[in-house]
């Protein structure tokens, strides 16, 4: 098992070798056993035999009784010496056998044969005693046994190990697990080193602290104290969901056993009961154990869209250091993400600057420590930002989400609006702006809430019986419209006609009354008739009616008529001439019967001339 | 008793009928929408469809609901259906432009010729019944101005009557015909959308037939000729192959 003698330890041995005085032969080969002599049912003991030279072969005995656990494991040392000239070579080869106690008794176990140089050499044959139940609680070195066999060359699993500490093992993607790595000893042990680092897979892994030379502390484990020493301590963040295990971490020691007595060695007797080689230091590789973690999921529900990624704790500040400002004048705006957790993924906040105000790029500044605790500090957004125009403007609030393990929920911080004054003339002329220059996107139109008028389906005005009955309406009102017009104009002309005709009938029946009147001597009676027998003559005869019958009417109407002037002029001077002889003074006899003669002759004059044209209306 | 059977299951039936009041429905399904529940929305527009009623907004409303749901060649099928109702409507238009942008075929239209494409302008101007409506309008006038023209005392006004009867009466004909063009559009629709993801025109009817070309969900077509399953379809650049019908959704 002794691989290698480290510079240091071989310094002292050296040292002891250079002093060795007298003459040294060559030892003849002695195959010796040592293990110990009594057991417990259970225990697992060390069977080592040892050879001081190189055999051929090397047969071991059964073991009956006890169950191989492991080996053999074969090592092999070698030294040379040169004293006086005389070289000296020291071999040895040893036979590791793990071995189980099965059942009590006494169990012997016979010699172990090597062949060497065609000599067969016979370890002796020895015998040990199984009895009582294995305690795990008592230390195996403290047996009383112990001191009857030869101290082992490795310490036992119980005397030096290696545990990791998790501080989670159901943590959250993304959350921070602490993982301490402790060496627990009952041995001195010189110095260690850490062999391999485990791979982490599945992790994100950031070392904390991994001291050379860790404080001590010492742990009572089932009654037994050990000096504790925290040699490293580990954050890691599972990148996914699900079981992930951490790899075990190897790390090799140095410690300080008891040296094992090698029976006919005389090199060995001499050194015993010197100060130097009653310890030995013995490289030793130890494993720590292996962890498995249950990675929960982050919840979907509710996760807010300012989410950043990060689990654990945030604190979100935000600082403009300008709130005034002229155009083209520098702010900054510095936004702190501070808190534990897997800062060094964090996102930077959605900033969104309103247009007129030129954003840049932040700058990220980073103030992350990695504390025993875990990881924790801040990062610092630093946003320049510019204005191009004049006015108010308002930086909307900005949010940071992150996922509290602890009480299993999301937390959005919030920060702002920040307002700013921006004073001065715009330094580029701003191009007029059409809002459809800055479209942010397309997107459908919302749909409609109003004016929403369900038809049943197929139903259109467009030729049904609805729409025919409307193109015929107006079709049968134009009709009957045009029937109504001419039925009118009919109406009226026979109306005409009729007056026409019976007009000159009718004034000489009114003459005749007239007549009448002027012999009976009722003078305005005769002049009623006459005034009447005239004027409805002409109303009757030129279809104009009695209220717009005047003399300018009266003449268009004859002229219309085609009555010669003269005739329409002699006319209607006898019409004046009789209504003037009302009121004339004289001889009213010879009067009347002269405006009666008048009238008389202007009508049958006028029907005359009237008649020879046909009727017109 | 036998005579009053239908009237009086029609009164059992009626409170199921009111249970699904197609304006109730439409109403649920706008707030289903603005909630983000687009398919619930689309149960109940597809429900008061289903009921025999229609109306513009209903197919807009619709269309917009298979859009929030990435089911396109839904969502264009019920912009065009509603497009058929109202022809030019500004949101319908927006709204598919940017449907047809989401699916996979895009096709550069064989230009027309700019009376043609001036004709299709007028046309769509109204629906059937809104020129119905304005041919009719129409002729009342034509007609007032005929009997204007005919009984006016005066010789200007008859005039007047005469020019403005003439023009009257050309509109009415003008009208009359787009209603009858866009009642056509409505009635025998000859457009189709295709619904299949993919499908292979064949150069005849029959699965043997070689195929012509590959078209994906959401296209438009002109149905030509059919033969049994077979519909034979023209595409917006004039290709020209046959698929099956089954593919096929009628505007």
């Amino acid at each position: 098992m002794v691989k290698t003698i480290r510079y240091r330890a071989m310094l002292p041995l050296f040292f002891a070798l250079l002093c060795l005085t007298g003459p040294l032969r060559a030892s003849d080969p002695v195959l010796s056993v040592s293990a110990p002599s009594r057991v417990a049912v259970g225990e697992r003991f060390r069977l080592v035999y040892t050879l001081n030279a190189r055999p051929a072969s090397f047969e071991a005995p059964g073991f009956e009784g006890f169950r191989l656990v492991s080996g053999p494991s074969q090592s092999s040392s070698s030294s040379t010496q040169i004293i006086n000239n005389q070289v000296s070579t020291t071999f040895t080869v040893s036979y590791t056998y793990i071995l189980e106690a099965v059942q009590e008794g006494r169990f012997r176990l016979s010699p172990a044969t090597a062949m060497m140089d065609g000599d067969r050499i016979r370890s002796e044959a020895i015998v040990i005693e199984v009895s009582g139940q294995y305690d795990p609680g008592e230390p195996p070195s403290g047996q009383p046994g112990s001191s009857v066999s030869p101290p082992p060359q490795r310490a036992g699993e119980r005397d030096l190990f290696v545990r990791a500490e998790v501080s989670n093992r159901s943590p959250f993607q993304s959350q921070q697990v602490l993982v301490t790595y402790k060496l627990y000893t009952r041995i001195p042990v010189s110095r260690y080193s850490v062999e391999r680092l485990p791979s982490y897979q599945g992790f994100w892994s950031e070392t904390l602290s991994a001291p050379s030379q860790p404080p001590t502390t010492t742990e009572t484990i089932e009654g037994l104290t050990y000096t504790v020493a925290e040699i490293r301590r580990v954050a890691l963040f599972p990148q996914r969901a699900g079981e992930l295990t951490i790899d075990p971490l190897e790390v090799e020691c140095l410690v300080r056993l008891p040296s094992g007595q090698r029976r006919g060695s005389l090199l060995d007797e001499f050194f015993s009961g010197t100060p130097f080689d009653s310890f030995q230091s013995v490289p030793q590789n130890i494993r720590s154990n292996a962890v498995r973690l249950q990675v929960r999921p982050l919840p979907s529900r509710d996760r807010p869209s300012a989410f950043l990624g990060l689990v654990g704790q945030l604190d979100l500040n935000a600082r403009l250091d300008a709130r005034e400002l002229k155009v083209n004048e520098a702010a900054s705006l510095s936004v702190t993400l501070s808190g534990s957790g897997n800062l060094r993924m964090l996102d930077e906040p959605l900033v969104q600057l309103p247009p007129g105000l030129e954003g840049f790029d932040p700058q990220i500044k980073e103030d992350i420590t990695n504390g025993p605790g875990g990881i924790s500090g801040s990062r610092t957004f630093e946003y320049l930002i510019i204005p191009r125009e004049p006015g108010e403007f308002e930086i909307p609030a900005f949010q940071a989400g992150f996922f509290d393990p602890v009480n299993e929920r999301y937390v959005v911080r919030r920060a702002g609006p920040f307002r700013i004054q921006v004073s001065g003339s715009p330094g580029t002329p701003v191009a007029v702006s059409d809002p459809s220059d800055r479209m942010l996107g397309t997107d459908i139109r919302f749909i409609r809430h109003h004016g929403f008028r369900l038809s049943p389906k197929g139903d259109v005005f467009f030729l049904s019986r609805g729409f025919w009955m409307a193109v015929a309406l107006p079709f049968l009102l134009f009709v009957f419209m045009m029937a109504y017009w001419r039925h009118r104009i009919r109406l009226r002309s026979n109306l005409a006609l009729a007056r026409n005709r019976r007009a000159e009938r009718l004034a000489r029946r009114r003459l005749s009354q007239a007549k009448r009147f002027m012999k009976q001597g009722i003078q305005d009676g005769f002049h009623d008739e006459i005034g009447r027998a005239l004027w409805g003559y002409l109303s009757d005869k030129l279809t104009i009616p009695g209220s717009s019958l005047t003399k300018d009417s009266v003449l268009a109407g004859l002229q219309h008529r085609g009555v010669s002037p003269e005739l329409a002029g002699s006319s209607l001077r006898a019409i004046e001439r009789c209504e003037f002889a009302r009121f004339a003074p004289g001889e009213k006899g010879v009067q009347l019967e002269e405006t009666y003669r008048l009238a008389l002759e202007t009508i049958v004059k006028l029907e005359k001339e009237i008649s020879k044209k046909p009727w017109k209306r | 008793m036998k005579r009053f059977m239908p009237i009086f299951v029609l009164l059992l039936v009626s409170p199921v009928l009111m249970a699904g009041n197609p304006e109730e429905l439409v109403e649920r399904a706008g707030k289903a929408y603005a909630d983000g529940n687009y398919s619930h929305a689309v149960a109940l527009y597809e429900q008061v469809l289903a009921m025999g009623y229609d109306a513009p907004e209903l197919y807009y409303n619709l269309g917009n609901a298979y859009y929030r749901e990435g089911r396109y060649a839904p969502a264009i099928l019920n912009y065009e259906r509603g497009l058929r109702l109202r022809p030019s409507d500004p949101d319908l238009l927006h709204n598919l432009g940017l449907a047809r942008e989401q699916i996979q075929d895009r096709f550069q239209p064989v230009p027309e010729l700019f009376f043609v494409r001036w004709w299709r302008q007028v046309l769509h101007l109204f629906s059937t019944d809104g020129w119905a409506r304005l041919g009719l309008a129409c002729l009342v006038l034509f007609l007032a101005c005929l009997l204007w023209y005919l009984y006016a005392p005066d010789r200007r006004m008859r005039q007047w009557a005469f020019f403005l009867a003439l023009m009257l009466a050309g509109l009415t004909t003008l009208s009359l015909i787009s209603a009858r063009q866009q009642y056509r559009l409505l009635t025998e629709s000859r457009e189709a959308i295709l619904f299949a993801p993919r499908a292979t025109a064949k150069s005849a009817p029959g699965m043997d037939s070689p195929d012509l070309f590959v078209i994906h969900e959401g296209v438009k077509v002109l149905v030509t000729d059919e033969v049994g399953d077979w519909a034979e379809v023209r595409l917006p650049n004039n290709l020209v192959g046959w698929i099956r019908k089954e593919h096929l959704e009628r505007i």
